[in-house]
């Protein structure tokens, strides 16, 4: 495979139809009106030679190098800012337009580096450009004034900024205006002062979120990865999907070398992706050295208790071990002893080999996967709503929005290439609604600004939806036609709904949202044109995270906000393949494609298939592993890719259920924090090895293509094969693709769905069969996968978990941009620059009476544990609310988090959990301190 | 930590959930929830529980869990989308 | 009991005017009443005393002499509307200046104020726009492009929101007829807007006032407040129904936006850029909606042409170019000031006849017309008529009207090199040939200054204002070779070169 070079047309496409029939250099095109007569050549097959024009952004018309002439019109205009008109004709070579051409060329050249090194690595247009238009000397001379004096920037950990090479296109200013949105940089000074900034700092100063598509875009050496200035330029791409949020942006990774000598040089964001479409964020697009670094596992281990040393074993011995250690456990304590939890980090096949080893090899259905803890209850909620488990529009829908409720998400950190889409719409006129306690980026930002915040005090979230949905029904707002023809009997639920103790000025006090606002924020979703709800974990994670979904889509549907682009209840996945693990059947209750293990018809598929009989009683889900395993009729695990001691709540409770266990298997990159409870140690793959797929936020099953064989000697889904078959029931494929043919052929969902018709279509969302081959980007048009929809009554129950005298304060926790869940990742590498250690955000009116300020290291309790943190005081928390990230071990959020769960589906309450915040002793500041700096050490 | 058990803890949350329909159907509601998520080593420990007249169960946890043992489930039920 | 006008005008103001208003209110039975600049600014402060036979001027007063001008004992002009200076010109855009104080809306209204907008409150938008196109008004800005085109355009644009923007960033040396409307007579730009409003379906205007002009700015925001007050402006402009808000926005000092799509971005917080056009500010404009952007000078003469209908406009001029030209006279001028005249009066006229010649007494050696950007035009062309196509044949431009002089000491090339200078200081820094080029077009004149490698570095120059005209972005790179190389091509002598004529 060689590097994958997109053609770059120079203006983004026009959307329409053919309709502009233009003749340039003699040869015609035809073209929706108003498409650049650049972008025309290009499809034309003419290169005229530019600078400032790229098709990710709008044509600006600054490098003079595109000029034309069009006939009957005056001068030389600039081909990327000339729309194409019916019957134009164009001449992109005439003797004129060269000589303006090598012109601007020679001036350019005047101001840049006769050894440019970019030019000599191949990382800068100019020289090729150069030879293009036929400028071989510069007649000003080198004497001039210019800029090849001026110092670089190397202060980002991930790309330098050399200003010498710099030709202000403003490339970089507007993609990172444009595209990500954040207007981080501008030019400074006027005239031939003009230089690009971070506004007036240095780059790591500034407000630069590096996404990186500054660095996509510079046409020049400027601005350049700092790996490709250590390695040199890639050799070779491979197209693959990122593997940290549940975005899945498409990637080329680009590699130099080959086989086990591979490595990568830089991950560049891909045009053609589904999902991302030529964008990225810091962690994507630069934090993948975590897979090279040295903390990597690439041996199994063994040892007898956790107390020991581990041991490197061979495959064979650790594969033995794991599967006598689990048939000795189901002698001695049944079936039902162990179970796996697998991980929705790793692909759908190797997701679907777990699920498998546990229905087959282990007998039984004590499997559950890490979305337990994350969007459980969407798949209970939208399921029960719906029909289908899962989000109802693809990204692009939201460019069709006009209103955006967005609850309980945070996405310009946790989402941040769809926040960048979704900030795209509002500049573009679309209004949000935030639904969030904390005034998060959205609310208000550059460009961006809420139309409402409603500062939803935490547990309270269902009081806030029925206070919605009170408003549009009683004042009349609701789409009776919607819910006659789409919906079940609605008539029990509007009488509820219309209840006075639903209205906002009855629930005011609940939620802390004031009444008039929430009322504004009702009629404004109800009749603000096409509405889409967007929404997170601060849904989710609560004692009633499954009626909130059910909540929210019941706004949607009283709405008629469905079934179309623009609408949609659509969660945001936290990881990757979130989506993906539970389509794989990985819930103790349910077979792949959501089929409830007590249904007959579908367990004799497998039945058939697997030869074996399936129970028809669902298994253990997480929480009840660690409760059995406490309770001492559960002794074994295994873990794939999931750190579950420190991302499940009630740290001490997991442990001492780990600690419970005779046999802890963890397959992980890392000897993670429940390693250290482990028995046996098997090393797994990163992105950058796993051949399969991953299904993104939108249902998009994207490919995962290795860059370089596995390290280990075993690809992930091999190792669980291996186990199987060691415990007597033989598990074998050739190939991954083997995997997915056998879920295409069990799961009516994936039923079109192979690596061949992903590797032609680039990406298909599911359902993918007979009735839309090509898969279905917005779900339930017509009518709903269920037939018609039900709105379930949604009563609010509040939370046990209440503040008190001993625990005033409520906690609730989130992510932030450059760190990634538990870190395990993301603390690998640079990314940590920016956030070294949690921070706990608490308002000023609790700080001052706690005497706490900014910096402070502060002791924050629960009823079940206490931790340390550093405090900064911030008015984005209201008062009585504080808030933390989870990415450090050192804190370790979770050991304050309790052990409440949603009712439906046990979805921990990690967003709610009384607490209490005090000023440390200065011996206690100066061990946490130390502490983080060796963590910090030890991981950079 | 409170010191009760995890399966009350979770029938309680059931409870909270259900208590303000009809008692007959709250009872349904619940027990047809336990059938299609509990692994049955945890629908056996609440019968324990019943069998041993746990005084701190709520008394419509007590009753879903007769209704769960006195009737049939509803197989229907179990073939919706469950999430 | 005497009344005396003593001008306000920031020109008068400069030399004086404000103790010489002093000295005469401490006189008693005296009352100083203020006015706008008469344009001869040559006789600045001029104070005018009224009397039976019309208001005498007085110039060049300082306070020592004020006794002398109220016992009528001083050096005077005579009454001022009858000399020779004021009265061979034909004043219609400048019409009031001068004559009323400036935010005095009765006033305003006596002298033929708001007849404009009350006729044009009786037709309909459509023949509102007729009556400016059938005038043959053109923008006096300095492109000159037909402005009830321009106004239909955003006429027949659909959108939720159009505005009318007012360039009052008057940045070209040696022009001051913006300034010295909007401080003279600052209700005829506001009732132009107002008109420009209703014509184009524009609820909201602005008037991007250049910071450089205090005094402006606070004329013309008073004037607003006093309109607002009066119901010419807000929910209701003179009653018809028609909403028309109007703010002034104080620009920050960049030359570059006077540009107005670099204006546009201003107004709408950025940093002052060129925008590549298409699509025009007619129908993206401010905030992205159809947007009228007109001169002071273009708006401040729509009253008279609603009021006297645009036939009556129209009928003056010569060609193409109708009604009047304000000419800014100034540089090395004996008689600097404001010179409104119809078009197709000859530039010697205006140069000799009001200016009289330069201040220095030497011979005239040249004048650029319009501004930094536009050429130097050589005394032995001052039979040009003041005609926007003939002073384009002639290689050269009327621009906003400013006209500077320079005697035979002027050295041409110097004069070269400061046009590239101010282009490389005042670029907005968007385009290439306009950014680097004129650094390098400094460096090369400087080469050429040194007589190093003469020829090939003429040429050079030649070669990099082809580039500069045909590959810039908008007029400021496109346009600053106008001066060089007219320079270079009248007066080659000054390059080191041969003399015009003499060349083969």
């Amino acid at each position: 495979m060689t590097l994958i070079v997109e053609p770059d047309y120079g203006t983004p496409a026009v959307r329409g139809g053919a309709d502009a029939r233009v003749t340039i250099d003699g040869r015609e095109i035809t073209v929706p009106a108003g498409t650049s007569v650049l972008r025309a050549a290009k499809e034309a097959g003419i290169d005229i030679p530019k600078l400032c024009a790229t098709d990710s952004l709008k044509a600006f018309g600054s490098c003079r190098l595109c000029l034309v002439e069009v006939e009957g019109a005056r001068g030389t205009p600039a081909s990327c800012t000339t729309p194409c008109a019916d019957g134009m004709v164009v001449s992109t070579q005439s003797e004129q337009v060269v000589e303006v051409r090598r012109g601007v060329m020679e001036l350019y050249l005047s101001d840049h580096p006769t050894s440019c090194a970019g030019c000599a690595r191949g990382n800068c247009e100019m020289q090729d450009l150069a030879h293009q238009v036929g400028v071989d000397t510069v007649r000003y001379g080198l004497g001039g004034v210019s800029h090849l004096a001026e110092p670089a920037d190397t202060t980002n950990p991930y790309f330098a900024y050399e200003p010498s090479a710099c030709i202000v296109c403003s490339r970089c200013v507007r993609a990172c205006g444009e595209i990500q949105g954040t207007f981080a940089l501008t030019v400074q000074g006027r005239g031939f002062d003009s230089r690009i900034t971070p506004g007036g700092t240095d780059f790591l100063s500034s407000e630069c979120v590096s996404c990186g598509a500054c660095v996509q875009a510079c046409p020049t050496d400027a601005l350049t990865e700092k790996s490709v200035i250590d390695l040199g330029m890639p050799s070779r791409s491979v197209l693959t999907t990122c593997a940290y949020c549940g975005v899945g942006c498409s990637f080329k990774a680009e590699v130099r070398g080959s086989g086990s000598e591979s490595r990568v040089v830089r991950m560049m964001p891909w045009k053609d992706g589904g999902a991302n479409e030529g964008h990225s964020c810091v962690k994507g697009r630069f934090a993948y050295g975590y897979a090279s670094h040295r903390d990597r596992q690439l041996h199994p281990m063994v040892r007898d208790t956790i107390g020991e040393e581990w041991r490197v074993v061979s495959w064979d011995e650790a594969i033995r071990r794991v599967a006598e250690g689990f048939r000795s456990l189901q002698g001695r304590f049944g079936a039902g002893a162990i179970g796996a939890i697998s991980s929705s980090r790793c692909t759908n096949e190797e997701v679907y080999v777990v699920q498998k080893m546990v229905r087959a090899a282990f007998g039984n259905n004590n499997v559950d996967t890490c979305a337990r803890v994350c969007h459980s209850p969407t798949g209970f909620g939208l399921g029960q709503a719906f029909g289908t488990s899962a989000g109802t529009q693809d990204f692009a829908s939201v460019d069709d929005c006009d209103v955006i409720l967005l609850v309980g998400a945070n996405p310009t950190d946790a989402h941040p290439v769809f926040a960048s889409r979704m900030k795209r719409r509002l500049r573009e006129g679309a209004r949000i609604i935030v639904a969030d306690p904390r005034r998060i980026d959205l609310v208000r930002s550059p460009h961006v600004e809420a139309a409402h915040h409603l500062p939803v005090r935490p547990g309270t979230n269902v009081a806030f939806v029925n206070a919605m949905a009170h408003v549009i029904v009683t004042e009349g707002l609701h789409d009776v036609d919607f819910l006659r023809e789409r919906c079940e009997d609605a008539s029990d639920y509007l009488t509820f709904i219309a209840g006075a103790e639903h209205s906002p000025e009855a629930t005011a006090d609940v939620t802390g949202i004031p009444a008039e606002e929430l009322r504004a924020a009702a009629r404004l979703y109800a009749t603000g044109g096409n509405a889409g709800i967007y929404y997170g974990l601060g849904v989710t994670e609560h004692s009633q995270g499954s009626t909130m979904v059910m909540g929210l889509a019941n706004l949607a549907m009283l709405t008629g906000n469905l079934g179309r682009e623009g609408v949609g209840v659509n969660p945001l996945r936290g990881q990757n393949n979130v989506q993906g693990s539970c389509d794989m059947g990985s819930f103790p209750h349910e077979l792949p494609g959501y089929r409830h293990v007590s249904r007959e018809d579908v367990r004799a598929i497998y039945d058939d298939l697997w030869g074996v009989r399936i129970s028809p009683h669902p298994g253990l889900r997480i929480p009840n592993m660690f409760d059995s395993a406490v309770g001492g009729t559960f002794k074994g695990l295994f873990v794939q890719g999931e750190d579950i001691a420190q991302s499940d709540p009630n740290t001490a409770h997991v442990e001492s259920a780990l600690k419970s266990m005779e046999l802890v298997v963890v397959q992980d990159l890392f000897l993670n924090e429940t390693a250290r409870f482990a028995h046996v140690f098997l090393p797994g793959t990163s992105f950058l090895e796993k051949d399969g797929t991953f299904t993104n936020a939108e249902r998009r099953i994207n490919r995962v293509r290795p860059v370089m064989p596995s390290p280990t000697g075993k690809d992930e889904w091999e190792i669980v094969c291996d186990i199987a078959t060691a415990m007597g029931y033989p598990m074998s494929y050739a190939q991954p693709s083997e995997i997915m043919a056998e879920i295409a052929s069990t799961t009516p969902t994936f039923a079109g769905v192979s690596f061949e018709r992903l590797d032609a279509e680039g990406s298909m969302q599911w359902p993918v069969n007979d009735a839309a081959p090509h898969g279905t980007p917005t779900m339930h048009i017509g009518q709903f996968v269920r037939g018609l929809g039900h709105l379930a009554t949604t009563h609010y129950v509040p939370t046990t978990e209440v503040t008190g005298h001993r625990y005033p304060l409520v906690l609730t926790t989130g992510r932030i941009l450059s760190q990634y869940n538990v870190g395990a990742q993301t603390r690998r590498t640079a990314n940590s620059t920016w956030h070294p250690q949690d921070i706990l955000e608490i308002h000023p009116a609790d700080a001052e009476p706690r005497g706490i300020s900014s910096g402070d290291v502060v002791e924050l309790t629960s009823r079940v544990g206490s931790t340390h943190l550093t405090a900064e005081v911030s008015e984005r928390m209201p008062p009585g609310v504080v808030y933390t990230t989870f990415h450090h071990p050192v804190t370790g959020a979770n050991v304050v988090t309790t052990e409440n769960s949603d009712w439906a589906t046990n979805c921990p309450e990690y967003k709610v959990t009384a607490v209490q915040v005090t000023v440390v002793t200065e011996t206690v500041r100066a061990a946490y301190e130390e502490s983080v700096a060796t963590a910090t050490g030890s991981v950079r | 930590m409170s010191g009760e058990s995890a399966v009350i803890r979770l029938g309680h949350d059931l409870v909270r959930n259900f208590q303000m329909l009809p008692r007959e159907q709250a009872a349904t509601e619940i027990a047809t929830h336990i059938a299609k998520f509990w692994e049955p080593r945890m629908r056996h420990e609440l019968m324990a529980h019943v069998r041993l007249g746990d005084m701190a169960m709520h008394p419509l946890l007590v009753a879903a869990a007769e209704h769960f043992v006195d009737h049939e489930i509803n197989r229907g039920d179990l073939r919706e989308a469950s999430g | 009991m005497t009344t005396v006008w003593v001008p306000c005008d920031a020109a008068a103001l400069s030399v004086g005017a404000e103790a010489v208003a002093t000295a005469l209110a401490a006189v008693e039975g005296v009352t100083v009443r203020r006015n706008g600049s008469r344009g001869l600014l040559w006789a600045e402060p001029l104070v005018e005393v009224e009397t039976e036979h019309g208001r005498v001027g007085y110039p060049n007063v300082t306070p020592e002499l004020v006794e002398e001008v109220l016992a009528g004992s001083a050096p005077s002009l005579g009454v001022v509307e009858e000399h020779p200076w004021f009265a061979r010109q034909h004043r219609v855009t400048f019409v009031r200046v001068g004559r009323i104080e400036p935010t005095d809306i009765a006033a305003y209204r006596e002298l033929g104020g708001f007849a404009g907008l009350s006729r044009a409150l009786t037709l309909t938008p459509q023949q509102v726009v007729g009556e400016v196109t059938a005038s043959g008004l053109r923008g006096r800005g300095g492109a000159g492009f037909p402005t009830g085109i321009k106004w239909e355009t955003v006429r027949t644009a659909a959108a939720d929101v159009k505005f009318v923007c007012c360039n009052a960033d008057e940045g070209d040396s040696g022009t001051f007829a913006d300034r010295m409307l909007i401080e003279g007579d600052p209700f005829s730009l506001i009732e132009g807007m107002a008109i420009a409003a209703y014509a184009v379906g524009a609820s909201e205007g602005y008037v991007y006032l250049r910071s450089e002009y205090p005094h402006a700015v606070t004329t013309l925001r008073r004037a607003i407040d006093i309109a607002y007050a009066h119901g010419m402006l807000g929910e209701s402009v003179a009653g018809s129904g028609h909403r028309f808000d109007l703010e002034v926005r104080v620009g920050a000092g960049a030359y570059i936006c006077g540009e107005e799509t670099s204006m546009l971005d201003s107004l709408e917080g950025k940093r002052g850029e060129v925008r590549a056009k298409p699509p025009i500010p007619a129908l993206v404009g401010l905030f992205g909606r159809p947007t009228v952007v007109n001169n002071v000078l273009s708006l401040g003469t729509v009253p008279m042409i609603l009021a006297d209908g645009g036939t009556a406009y129209g009928a003056l001029g010569t060609g193409r170019s109708r009604g009047t030209q304000v000419v800014q006279l100034a540089g090395n001028v004996a008689r600097g000031g404001i010179v409104e005249c119809d078009f197709g009066t000859p530039l010697r006229t205006v140069v000799e006849d009001f200016g009289g010649g330069t201040l220095s007494g030497r011979p005239l050696k040249a004048m650029q017309v319009g501004g930094p950007l536009g050429a130097y035009v050589p005394a032995s062309h001052l039979d040009l008529p003041l005609d926007y196509e003939a002073f384009a044949e002639a290689g050269a431009m009327l621009g906003h009207g400013g006209v500077v002089l320079f005697d035979d000491t002027m050295d041409a090339s110097a004069m070269a090199r400061f046009a590239m200078e101010f282009c490389a200081k005042e670029s907005c820094g968007k385009c290439t040939p306009c950014r680097i080029g004129s650094t390098r077009g400094v460096e090369v004149i400087d080469r050429i200054r040194r007589r190093e490698d003469l020829e090939a570095n003429v040429e050079l120059l030649g070669s990099l204002c082809t580039t500069m005209t045909k590959g810039s972005l908008c007029a400021m790179g496109g346009l600053t070779p106008m001066p060089v190389q007219s320079a270079l091509t009248h007066f080659p002598e000054d390059f080191g070169l041969a003399a015009e004529g003499s060349r083969t």
